[in-house]
């Protein structure tokens, strides 16, 4: 390898011997190529005549009006083709795999989107496409699960473990190890062995790169706050990038509160985890006292995930950006809140960022700008809501 | 003071090729486990690998998830291995064998002297390539850090792991997880000579070793064998009927015999 994938003390590639040839093979791709004029300019003209590029950035009138302080903006990557931000990546890592001469693509994918964003890319560029998903969010989430059927990817179930997120990454990764000539596995956030964290942040740090010119346009300078969700932590990272030399401007990351982090049902890695490795790299980490890593909740899929992405880990070290986070119950709030206030339901992943501004915003004047990363859209939870309402009594 | 598992492994390689099991701790039970290691002191074994049961095992098969799974449930930690190792005396070098994040959350110094103290001589982090091998630094003088080597590695890495690996060299098999790998005969051949002109440390293979002929082939081309999958899988096929222990004793017996000893 030629770089270590450190970001401070966190990140590395912490893997069998059979995955170093493979991660060589993708970071000399991936920087070649990163740095290559034509291939930016072919993943532009697919981000913008594909994907629909770029995407808003709306002054939110009415939920900014109701909250009573801060302006509200949200970059809007539900608009992004295929309903979130993924596709930025996908598009990214297919057109890369496709470079390098891989036939075949495996993904993992929690919420869905990633595995939709996945096999939409494949479709696009006509790679075989296998997606690995927890059993338990196939359930959850089978509308995704039905996408990805109609564009032509495979889903497989699994079962080990909990069942979900990270059971599906394990997966995919012991396919990867399988078929390392013929495959490149799409990780689908910034977490995994390097180069992947600083390659999925790359190819997700157009969502920051469009806000900081958009917000220049709308305001005349950089937001006071930028709010966005983390599980892993991609669409954070994206939005995140362009903004840390600015240390005026305060990052805040939103972690799956779950069920109360007094409880043992969340999802804060950051909040109540510490240092440990997991799919291949150093970060924080949800574990017990002997290193095994504990099952998760949160009513998010997406944030279903007991690690976060090793810069983040950094950025939080560092103290250049907060991790908060926000509970199941405040998350519904949330979603229930920008759809009546602005007609624009969030994935629930992104309503945990909304669910945090709408906190911080009353406690700011009408000086004060606040960017939330509106990562995804939701109508793949309508269900989830609906059932979580019918459990709680409210109609 | 006990002597170097590349000192036995060694002396062993001249009288026939080596054959190193490995288990899960605490598989099927703590007790059942204590009664399998002293089968495979009684028949010969090389060494014992001891696999610490980790809740992610990315590099193993449906075999080794599901045995590391059941020893978690009963509740094995890496405390209970080191305190329950302490107590058993077993005639023959023990190595551990786990994942990165067990040892790193233990703390690799304290590891590394509660082990040895255990009786382990040697240590296996299955994720770990060469270049984490610095973060088990403190592991010096107390446990040999075994290094992992795989059929795709190119030349140069295949001659830095060689010399950097103490203990033997653990060359997997091919392209997969424990349990389940095509072996090309001729590749592991190609492998193996660049490492004999760097290294004089016995070069074990393992992964997919899945019957006594399978031992010998591979065995053929290198100083001996490590089988996991195929015992565990016994041990799950057969734990419920009589005279499993006996059956799998002979079990060893087979792999004994088919690698001379």
């Amino acid at each position: 390898m030629k770089e270590t994938g450190f970001f401070g003390e966190f990140g590395g590639f912490f893997v069998p011997e059979i995955l170093i040839h493979p991660l060589e093979e993708l970071e000399e791709a991936y920087f070649t190529y990163w740095e290559d004029p034509s291939f930016q300019e072919e993943l532009a003209w697919y981000l913008r005549s594909y994907a629909g590029r770029p995407t808003p950035l709306y002054f939110a009138r009415r939920l900014s009006e109701y909250l009573g302080g801060a302006r509200i903006y949200l970059k809007r990557e539900d608009l992004n083709h295929t309903g979130s931000h993924k596709l930025n990546n996908t598009l990214g890592q297919v057109l890369l795999a496709k470079k390098m001469g891989k036939t075949r693509i495996i993904a993992e994918t929690g919420a869905g989107q990633h595995g939709v964003a996945t096999a939409t890319a494949c479709a696009l560029l006509g790679l075989q496409c296998r997606v690995y998903m927890g059993a338990v969010d196939m359930e959850r989430q089978r509308l995704n699960v039905f996408r990805m059927n109609i564009l032509g990817s495979e889903v497989v179930a699994v079962r080990s473990g909990s069942q979900t997120l990270k059971d599906a990454i394990n997966e995919a990764m012991r396919d990867w190890v399988r078929s390392v000539d013929t495959t490149h596995y799409v990780i689908g956030s910034v977490v995994g062995p390097h180069p992947y964290p600083t390659m999925v942040r790359d190819f997700q740090s157009v969502i920051g790169k469009e806000a900081k010119a958009q917000m220049l346009d709308a305001e005349g300078r950089v937001p006071d706050y930028v709010v966005a969700c983390v599980g892993g932590g991609s669409n954070a990272m994206g939005i995140f990038h362009a903004f840390v030399p600015h240390e005026e401007v305060k990052l805040v990351g939103v972690e799956a509160g779950g069920m109360g982090l007094q409880t043992e049902k969340h999802a804060a890695s950051i909040g109540r985890g510490a240092p440990g490795i997991l799919h291949g790299s150093l970060s924080y980490l949800l574990q017990d006292e002997f290193g095994q890593v504990l099952p998760t909740h949160s009513v998010a899929a997406g944030l279903d995930y007991p690690g976060v992405g090793p810069e983040h880990s950094f950025l939080f070290e560092s103290k250049r950006a907060s991790y908060v986070s926000v509970e199941d119950d405040e998350a519904v709030d949330a979603f229930m809140l920008l759809s009546e206030k602005e007609g624009i339901i969030p994935a629930l992943e992104s309503a945990h960022a909304v669910a945090y501004a709408a906190k911080l915003a009353p406690t700011l004047s009408k000086e004060k700008v606040l960017l939330i990363c509106l990562s995804g859209r939701g109508d793949k939870d309508a269900e989830e809501v609906m059932q979580y309402r019918e459990r709680r009594g409210i109609r | 003071m006990k002597e170097r598992l590349q000192e036995v492994l060694e002396q062993k390689r001249k009288e026939h090729k080596l054959f190193v099991p490995y288990l899960t701790f605490g598989y099927p039970s703590v007790p059942d486990f204590l009664e399998l290691a002293r089968i495979c002191a009684e028949e010969g074994v090389d060494a014992l690998e001891v696999g610490i049961p980790y809740s992610d095992p990315v590099a193993d098969g449906p075999v080794i998830q599901t045995t590391s799974y059941r020893a978690l449930l009963q509740g094995v930690t890496p405390l209970l291995v080191k305190e329950t190792m302490e107590k058993t005396s077993l005639s023959l070098p023990l190595v551990a064998m786990t994942y990165g994040n067990i040892v790193f959350r233990y703390g690799v110094d304290q590891f590394a002297r509660d082990f040895s103290r255990a009786g382990f001589r040697g240590l296996i982090v299955a994720d770990f390539p060469l270049e984490a091998k610095s973060l088990l630094a403190e592991a010096n003088g107390f446990l040999e850090v075994i290094l992992l080597l795989a059929v795709n590695s190119s030349p140069e890495r295949i001659a830095r792991i060689g010399e950097e690996s103490k203990g033997f060299v653990y060359l997997v098999s091919g392209k997969g997880t424990t349990g389940a790998v095509d072996i090309d005969l001729g590749v592991l051949e190609k492998v193996v000579s660049i490492l004999r002109s760097c290294t004089v440390s016995p070069v074990l293979v393992g992964f997919g070793i899945h019957s006594p002929s399978r031992a010998r082939e591979v065995a053929s081309v290198s100083d001996g064998v490590i089988v996991g999958s195929a015992l565990l899988d016994f041990i799950l096929k057969h734990q419920s009927e009589r005279n499993w222990k006996v059956e799998f004793g002979k079990l060893l017996r087979e792999y004994r015999q088919a690698l001379g000893g």
